[in-house]
């Protein structure tokens, strides 16, 4: 009983996730039209066989920009999400694994970045250096560095008094290599689910940040983006709300699926 | 088990319940004809007319302060808390006479020495330049008795007139931004900050008096929360809408239609490769289609121009929309003769918060490619363009559309002066400065109105900025109110607005 | 005890160099109050003269020292943009996100912890896996998206509340709650679905531990094994997501606020990030990160009080 229930949620993750990725190629090999090519006679066009999604309020086909939109959303995340497990394992497993004076140093940065409300990091950061697909994936990627590093810290402190840590270090492994080599695998079930929420959270974030005016640059899109544009139309026109979102939405329960799947498996 | 069930179903209805008692007691703005709410997308900067600056703030304070002389609808200056005025055949003075029993708020009458107050406190140089920078010119201000008064110019001017719509404000009042009294209509009662404004009729206004007793403004910053707000029922005015939004609108509606008075183009830094080349501009020019960019962002709707000026300024105004026809293989031409056979990259900055200049950008991002050229749009906050934009010239090129703070020719045209200190495009045109001082200096009617239309003409010619639109304004009101009129001048007369007879 | 005096140490260093840093961030971007309150009538005279106004023109430090021991006298300045006290504007504001948050707070506790008992009473039945689908689905709507799509619903179809319409707490207070409680739900909706996953696994995790089998010989029936042992146990984690959500919604809320026009700190917080009006911003942010620190703190103290182990860590 348990057992089939555990496999269910992976398949229907993985196949979400699956279609997801082919949306992400085909976005990037060839989508049916210009995304951002205008068509008068096309605006506000309703689904029809040439345009699946319809057209947007500059006449764009809307399957063509929510393919462009899936793969901009998709970096924006996996950056995203990169830089934070990156620098949250080395940051974490540092301290976690020595702790002491540099663990407090750390930790102290750490609760820092962690204090300042996410939006308004983002806001600063986009102010300093521009607005930009790649330096809204730098803003959110501080903006996740932090509960990674917990993360990463508490498994790590965990993990390093067990006894195959002991025995690697008994038989003179650097710490280094006790760090990345030993414990790193086995700290790996945790930090990967959570990696697989933080992509959805990054998803979600970058929506906010588009609905503020900061995130990818028009006439580029991406889900979130699409979705505050849409807004203004949602009272005559929700399709062009409709679409958007229900992707956004099957990518982040896809993704969700996956997770627990991975978890309820290790 | 079962206990535990019930237990948990009964928390679940609970709150359910909570939720739905709320259902139904929603309450209907605005039924009362007396009063009524509108919204404006932004605060205000200040109560104080005279250090307020911002265009959305100065539209709300028409309503509470006065000048000797105000705009009417037709964009004439009407004597106000002057009952008279008689310009100086040399246009270096002008005499005012005092308009009997006009009365502040507060109940105290409009003096001279008040007038001379306000006159003298916006021409005051102890911090700079004046509050209000015509007023360099003023050399004194004069009451010779109770109830005239005297100012009188160091250079003629005889558009001068159109800067003493400045507010009349009384002595005794300290802080204007804490306790605003002034003549208008309406008496200010209230202002919380991001939430609302209230105002009142004023019963003792002088001319005709306001219709509607209370007035709320209420701040709506989010374009999205404005059809929402409008559409459920909680403002019953708002003007300048996109017709997108005007799209959203349910039948509960009038939508008032006009234009924006202001002049929406791409404006090119003269001074940034590679807009230096005057044949650069103009293949942009070329480019741009604008019908096209009408009907994708605005339905068709708004007013296509030529130069640094629109139609509202009548005799001034010459039109100029057709010097550049939509022609790519001309722009194309224009670009290889400049030395960009293959076209160049540049980049577009457009303040986020103003959707529709950030639509404009988009449609020519797509235009230019016909061309070659690549346009790169980037969002920046409005701080930010301020600062960097408009202040330090620090930018290729922007979509913005600049308005006018008064219906004199100069509003819009000074700053193309080569030295001007809000000339942000740096056009630098030695006959543009020559036609401008002209213009500026002839006190022949004739003559001054074709050395502004010489202006305009060289703006196009040259190409200074590639003029796109003055842009279509939707104003919604609720069916139960009437008589908004539009003003060639950014204003909100609320005095005007009444409710519908029923 | 030491410990925790260190503890409460750090957080005072960190909300120190959390002032330092959003100080230094308005020094780096572009615009000040003074360009911000001239707008398009900035010449570099006036911006000049309104500077030595406000006073923005005296070094970076004295201006940062001037800022903070003012504040650590408990003096938050006064507003650039509004001329009022920032103490007088906040407190206009704050009981308006706090009524929000709050009301948010106990939509979460009272739906999540039913429902996500209900859900392991059911594991693996069709109400279990209503539930958990629900939840997902929940996760993976935006804020923003899920605050139209209540307008919507509630707003424009059923009519329960005038959108936009916001009455504030100092006019009609039955109005203001009314009006509330459609954003809190917004705000509410994921935090419930997180919470009953959360709350759910902790539960099962329970169920097969030592203490529940001898529970369950002592002669308890199920029902008693769960309120009067298992819950304890289960909540740990909860509690501590509780504490987590609660500053989260505030820094959350500036989106929630945007969406049903609300004029609270989130808006507040918004607008004066770009009038560059800082003592407003270092004012709202110090206030929520105190929160964040100060809850992190608290969730410590807890462990520490729970868990006798981590006292000699």
């Amino acid at each position: 009983m348990k057992k089939k229930r555990k496999s269910l949620n992976f398949i229907i993750g993985a196949v979400l996730v699956g279609l997801m990725l082919i949306m992400v190629v085909w976005g990037w090999i060839k989508t049916p039209y210009d995304p951002n090519a205008m068509n008068t006679a096309l605006k506000f066009a309703r689904p029809s066989l040439a345009h699946p999604f319809g057209c947007d309020n500059f006449g764009r086909d809307v399957f063509s920009r929510i393919l462009q939109g899936v793969g901009n959303t998709f970096i924006v995340s996996v950056g995203t999400v990169a830089i934070g497990t990156i620098v949250g394992i080395l940051l974490g497993g540092l301290c976690g694994y020595y702790g002491g004076w540099l663990d407090e140093i750390i930790m102290r940065c750490n609760d820092v970045i962690f204090a300042f409300p996410s939006i308004f990091m983002a806001l600063i950061v986009i102010s300093l250096i521009g607005p930009g697909k790649y330096q809204v994936i730098l803003a959110l990627g501080i903006a996740f560095v932090p509960s990674f590093a917990r993360l990463v810290r508490s498994e790590f402190m965990k993990q390093k008094n067990r006894d195959y840590c002991l025995a690697a270090e008994l038989m003179g492994a650097s710490s280094l290599r006790i760090m990345f080599v030993h414990i790193l695998p086995n700290a790996f079930p945790v930090i990967l689910s959570s990696v697989i929420i933080g992509f959805n959270n990054a998803v979600i974030a970058e929506a906010g940040l588009s609905y503020l005016g900061i995130g990818v640059q028009p006439p580029e899109a991406s889900l979130g983006a699409m979705l505050s544009d849409a807004q203004t139309f949602l009272y005559k026109d929700p399709l062009l709300c409709i679409f958007p979102g229900v992707v956004m939405a099957l990518m982040i329960l896809g993704f969700a699926l996956l997770a627990d799947g991975v978890s309820e498996d290790k | 088990m079962k206990r535990l069930k019930k237990f948990a179903f009964a928390v679940v209805l609970t709150t359910l319940t909570i939720a739905l008692s709320a259902c139904g007691s929603g309450d209907k703005k605005g039924t009362a004809s007396s009063s009524i709410t509108i919204g404006i997308p932004q605060d205000l900067d200040s109560l104080d007319p005279h250090t307020a600056v911002a265009a959305g703030t100065k539209e709300i304070l028409f309503n509470i302060y006065e000048g000797l002389v105000k705009p009417d609808s037709e964009g004439n200056l009407v004597p106000a808390v002057a009952s008279e005025v008689v310009p100086g055949a040399d246009g270096k003075t002008y005499t005012f006479t005092l308009r009997e029993g006009v009365k502040f708020h507060d109940g105290s009458t409009v003096t001279v020495e008040d007038v001379k107050y306000s006159l003298d406190r916006c021409a005051d140089t102890t911090a700079g330049d004046p509050l209000v920078p015509a007023f360099s010119n003023i050399e004194s201000v004069e009451t010779p008795d109770d109830k005239t008064i005297v100012v009188t110019l160091v250079q003629p001017d005889t558009e001068f007139l159109a800067n003493m719509t400045t507010a009349i404000v009384p002595k005794s009042v300290e802080d204007l931004n804490e306790h605003p009294v002034g003549t208008g209509p309406y008496k200010y009662v209230s202002w919380v900050p991001q939430e609302e404004v209230i105002l009142e009729k004023n019963e003792n206004y002088w001319g005709e008096p306001a219709y509607i007793d209370d007035v709320t403004i209420r701040i709506v910053a989010d374009a999205d929360a404005i059809v929402t707000g409008l559409n459920g029922g909680s403002i019953d005015f708002f003007a300048r809408l996109s017709s997108d939004q005007v799209s959203q609108l349910s039948d509960d509606y009038q939508i008032y239609e006009g234009t924006m008075n202001l002049v929406q183009a791409l404006y090119l830094n003269n001074k940034v490769e590679p807009f230096t080349d005057e044949r650069v501009r103009q293949a942009l020019c070329y480019a741009t289609d604008v019908p096209e960019v009408l009907d994708l962002t605005s339905d068709g709707k708004g007013s296509p121009i030529g130069s640094s000026m629109f139609p509202a300024f009548g005799k001034y105004y010459t039109d100029l929309s057709g010097a550049y026809p939509t022609d790519i293989e001309k722009a194309k031409q224009l670009l290889a003769e400049a030395g960009y056979p293959d076209g160049f990259t540049f980049t577009i900055t457009v303040p986020s918060n103003y959707q529709p200049h950030i639509d404009t950008a988009q449609v020519l991002v797509e235009q230019y490619k016909k061309i070659g050229v690549t346009a790169n749009i980037e969002l920046i906050e409005w701080d930010s363009w301020l600062s960097d934009v408009y202040s330090a010239r620090n930018f290729t090129s922007t979509v913005i559309g600049v308005d006018a703070s008064n219906l004199t020719p100069g509003a819009l045209l000074s700053r193309f002066q080569s030295e001007a200190g809000n000339n942000f495009i740096n056009y630098s045109n030695a006959d543009y400065d020559a036609a401008y001082a002209e213009a500026v200096a002839t006190t022949d009617d004739a003559a001054k109105t074709e050395a502004y239309k010489k202006c305009q003409q060289i703006l196009s010619d040259t190409a200074a900025n590639v003029y796109i639109q003055d842009m279509a304004e939707f104003v919604a009101m609720n069916k139960k109110y009437t008589g908004y009129v539009f003003y060639p001048l950014y204003v909100q007369d609320l005095a005007k607005i009444k409710p519908v007879e029923q | 005890m030491k410990q925790l005096l260190k503890k409460f140490a750090s957080m005072l260093i960190t909300l120190l160099i959390v002032s330092f840093l959003v100080f230094l961030a308005f020094d780096l971007i572009p615009g000040d109050a003074a360009t911000s309150k001239l707008g398009t009538q900035a010449t570099p005279e006036r911006v000049e003269a309104l500077r030595e106004q406000m006073g923005l023109n005296r070094p970076f430090f004295v201006r940062y020292f001037d800022w903070l021991f003012s504040f650590l006298r408990g003096d938050m300045g006064d507003s650039y943009s509004y001329g009022k006290s920032v103490s007088s504007m906040l407190a206009g504001k704050l009981p308006i996100t706090v009524t929000m948050v709050l009301m948010a707070f106990v939509l979460i506790v009272l739906v999540s912890i039913p429902v996500g008992i209900l859900a392991t009473r059911y594991q693996g039945k069709f109400l279990d896996r209503a539930i958990q689908v629900i939840n997902q689905l929940f996760m993976a709507i935006p804020p923003f998206f899920s605050g139209i799509i209540i307008t919507l619903i509630f707003g424009v179809a059923l009519r329960a509340f005038t959108p936009g319409g916001f009455v504030s707490y100092t006019k009609d207070v039955g109005k203001f709650i009314n009006y509330m409680i459609f954003p809190a739900i917004a705000i509410a909706i994921p935090k419930v679905a997180m919470c009953v996953k959360l709350l759910r696994t902790s539960i099962l995790e329970q169920w097969p531990q030592d203490y529940v089998r001898t529970a369950y010989s002592r002669g308890n029936r199920t029902m008693q094994v769960l309120y009067r042992h298992v819950l304890k146990n289960a909540m740990i984690p909860v509690i501590t997501f509780f504490g987590m959500t609660l500053s989260d919604m505030v820094a959350g809320s500036i989106i929630i606020e945007q969406v049903f026009n609300i004029p609270g700190i989130g808006r507040i917080l918004l607008t004066s990030i770009s009038n560059r009006d800082y003592p407003v911003v270092e004012a709202i942010i110090m206030l929520i990160a105190f929160l964040v620190v100060f809850i992190n703190f608290l969730v410590d103290v807890l462990y520490r009080i729970i868990d006798p182990r981590m006292r000699e860590n």
